[in-house]
């Protein structure tokens, strides 16, 4: 959208209404000595009555292109000519006939009243065209700063807005509170530049300054122009407050996002923690009792149960740990170069007590490229993921872990046999926190394995998806963007 | 061994000091504590012990700076403990001179792994040792040979240097940079897709199976460690 004020007002008008005062005061007076002209070439033809009506005719063309004064003067004029040129004797002010001074001073304020309201009637259309300008101007600041994101965004928009609207040399804004500043520039203009600076007001408190360039040589009147000046400025002022609103709104609103989550955090995990806690417990103190002898097959089997616990809690406090990590933006991945069977069998190998009696196969595309990722991120996702097919699996159920590359990506799916996820459960499984309803009671787990699974995932520019077209179970992807220079 | 090898634990929490002091000491160890950095340094100058654990995070003084200031005046073996993420701080450490490191929560027998083989290397010296195993794998330092089992491993120049790195430091970890430089020279240090490379290669030749590797793993974000036995 590149308008200008300049083409927002309607063209036709504007040649008609004179604006310049020597164009006014001297097109009135050329009205007059054509009328006059006109007058004296068809007199033969006309009545008395008739040559009054044109000057009638010309005080009121005056009166629309160039206001109330050059219509009066028009007018003063008029009766000059009249009395010259028409009345007896001719060619003298002088009025011979009494009757004909009721009859000029008839015409003089005829002419004058004429005048006042046909330079009214400019007036108003004048007024009704600026309006009309001023609002369209708005109009396009208002669109234009919408588009903006952000506050600097929104001030560079309001300057270059601004100087494109109101055709200005340069424009510049600075606020006072956090001293960002905007500055916009059109290509000089002739004529004498002044810089005008004007304050930058919301609800009667000083926010900032605009500054401008304003051409002193301004072909619309100055003062309708500086008007819709202030009217930008004062949009200015209440955009910067409405988006400080929404800006609060939105940190109350996280605010109570992150508390719903901190409630759901305490519900989810308080179980989650106890029980292993429980059984370390129980089991630490069997071992410490002097009034039973344990065998030493009943003593590991308590140290078992001790170090298994243990590890059960050492995953869940990795897992919250993980996920404060990623709600707090504080995962940077550490990328670098790695063949992804490297990733899938070090996680496999690290899993191996978990698979125990359960089948994982493996099936890797021949000739996959190296990869940039973050291992450690990668290996953690994966090992999420194989932890929820082992959860949700019995031994029998086969899982599978594959991968394989696009031009653009490489792809990694873990595939189980388990009773996989509800439709209405599938679009939440990435949320912390959120349990599918069918499973929460049965199979134990914080519902956080997911949600880190994704952010570990996007922090190294990946996706992670859940294939609803898998029936047979459940089926969790997720992909890796490869280097430009491998995308051919 | 002539006296008890003598272990400085430097660790701010009084349960992971307590417990390391028992555990050792039950092996044979004679052990040394300090909560704080500055008691830990006052230690290890007072009565210089043979191997040095170390946590990263102490409360008076970062634990890097304890690698440095020791590096100063001593090359007794470091091991470091530190949480999970931190591979940069491993990394730096590892670079600072640290020996190996340990992530929490770690068990006894890892770091009775980490400790034996800092042991190792304090006595050795690799001139008298031209033949280093492996498991089934040698390397023959003056032949410059590689056999698996009776089967004979032929390996490019730059392999043979790789696999020789790893034969010498046998299960200590060893950072990609600290590959890249000792093997490539200084100019490659960060070239870590040409150490990948390499990697996959010699793992084809020595591994039985090269994806499952039993003699070269991968410390995630770190390095690459030779196994000890």
């Amino acid at each position: 959208m590149h308008t200008s004020l300049e083409t927002l007002r309607p063209r036709g008008l504007e040649r008609v209404f004179l604006q310049h005062p020597l164009a006014r005061y001297g097109g009135a007076m050329l009205i007059i000595a054509t009328s006059t002209l006109l007058a004296v070439g068809l007199e033969p033809v006309l009545q008395t009555e008739s040559i009054q009506l044109f000057y009638v005719l010309g005080v009121l063309l005056a009166a629309i292109t160039s206001g109330f004064i050059p219509a009066t003067l028009a007018a003063l004029l008029s009766f000059i000519s009249i009395n010259f040129f028409f009345t007896d004797p001719r060619y003298t002010l002088f009025i011979a006939r009494p009757e004909d001074i009721p009859r000029l001073i008839e015409f003089v304020i005829v002419a004058i009243l004429a005048g006042a309201l046909a330079s009214y009637a400019r007036h108003q259309a004048g007024q009704a065209q600026r309006r009309g300008a001023q609002a369209v101007a708005l109009y396009a600041l208002s669109q234009a700063m919408s588009s903006a994101t952000n506050q600097q965004a929104r001030l560079q928009q309001f300057v270059n807005t601004t100087a494109r609207l109101l055709d200005l040399p340069f424009c510049s804004v600075q606020l006072n509170a956090e001293g960002q500043q905007a500055h916009a520039e059109r290509k000089p203009r002739d004529g004498t530049i002044q810089r005008l600076d004007l304050p930058l007001e919301y609800a009667n408190t000083t926010i900032g300054a605009l500054t401008v360039g304003w051409p002193l040589d301004r072909r619309f009147l100055a003062s309708d122009d500086l008007y819709l000046l202030r009217l930008l400025a004062a949009q200015l002022g209440q955009a910067l407050e409405n988006a400080r609103l929404a800006e609060a709104a939105a940190q109350i609103e996280h605010m109570r996002e992150s508390d719903k989550l901190k409630t759901a955090l305490l519900s989810s995990i308080s179980h989650d923690l106890r029980t292993p806690l429980a059984a370390i417990k129980g089991a630490a103190s069997e071992l410490q009792a002097t009034d039973v002898h344990w065998s030493p097959e009943l003593q590991q089997q308590l140290l078992a149960t001790i170090t298994d616990q243990t590890a059960r809690l050492n995953h869940l406090v990795a897992n919250l740990l993980d996920l404060s990590r990623i709600q707090a933006g504080a995962v940077k991945p550490n990328k670098d170069w790695y063949s992804i069977d490297e990733v899938i069998y070090h996680t496999l190998d690290s899993l191996a007590p978990l698979i125990d009696d359960h089948t994982i196969d493996v099936e890797i595309a021949p000739d996959l490229p190296l990869i940039q990722l973050d291992f450690v991120l990668t290996e953690q996702v994966l090992s999420n993921l194989l932890i929820n097919a082992l959860r949700y699996s019995s031994a029998d159920q086969p899982i599978s872990v594959s991968a394989s590359a696009t031009p653009q990506e490489l792809i990694v799916a873990v595939r189980d046999h388990g009773p996989g996820i509800a439709a209405s459960d599938r679009e939440h499984v990435f949320e912390p926190f959120y349990r599918a309803r069918q499973s929460a009671d049965r199979v134990p787990g914080s519902g956080v394995g997911l949600a880190i699974c994704r952010g570990f995932i996007e922090v190294q520019g990946g996706r992670i998806w859940l294939d609803a077209s898998y029936t047979a179970g459940a089926l969790i992807g997720f992909a890796l963007p490869r280097p430009e220079e491998q995308q051919l | 061994m002539s006296a008890a090898t003598m272990i400085a634990v430097i660790d701010d929490e009084y349960a992971l000091r307590n417990l390391l002091e028992t555990s050792l000491s039950a092996r044979g160890y004679t052990v040394l504590t300090a909560a704080t950095a500055k008691l830990g340094l006052e230690q290890i100058a007072a009565r210089q012990p043979q191997i040095i654990v170390l946590d990263l995070g102490l409360p008076d003084q970062d634990g890097l700076e304890v690698i440095r200031s020791v590096r100063e005046w001593a090359t007794t073996p470091i091991i470091i403990l530190s949480a999970r993420h931190e591979e940069a701080a491993k990394i730096a450490a590892l670079d600072l001179g640290a020996d190996d490191y340990l992530t929490k929560p770690f068990s006894t027998d890892e770091l009775l792994a980490r400790i034996r083989v800092a042991e190792r290397h304090l006595q050795q010296r690799p001139a008298n040792e031209p033949l280093i195993d492996v498991g089934d794998l040698r390397i023959d330092l003056a032949n410059r040979s590689v056999k698996r089992g009776a089967e004979e491993i032929h390996l490019t120049p730059t392999e043979y240097q790789l696999l020789r790195l790893f034969m010498l430091n046998r299960g200590r970890v060893l950072t990609h940079a600290t590959l890249l430089r000792e093997v490539w020279g200084p100019g490659y240090q960060q070239d870590t897709q040409l150490l990948r490379g390499f990697i996959a290669q010699l793992r084809q030749k020595i591994e039985p199976q090269p994806n499952r590797p039993r003699f070269i793993s991968t410390e995630p974000g770190i390095g690459y460690r030779m196994a000890d036995e």
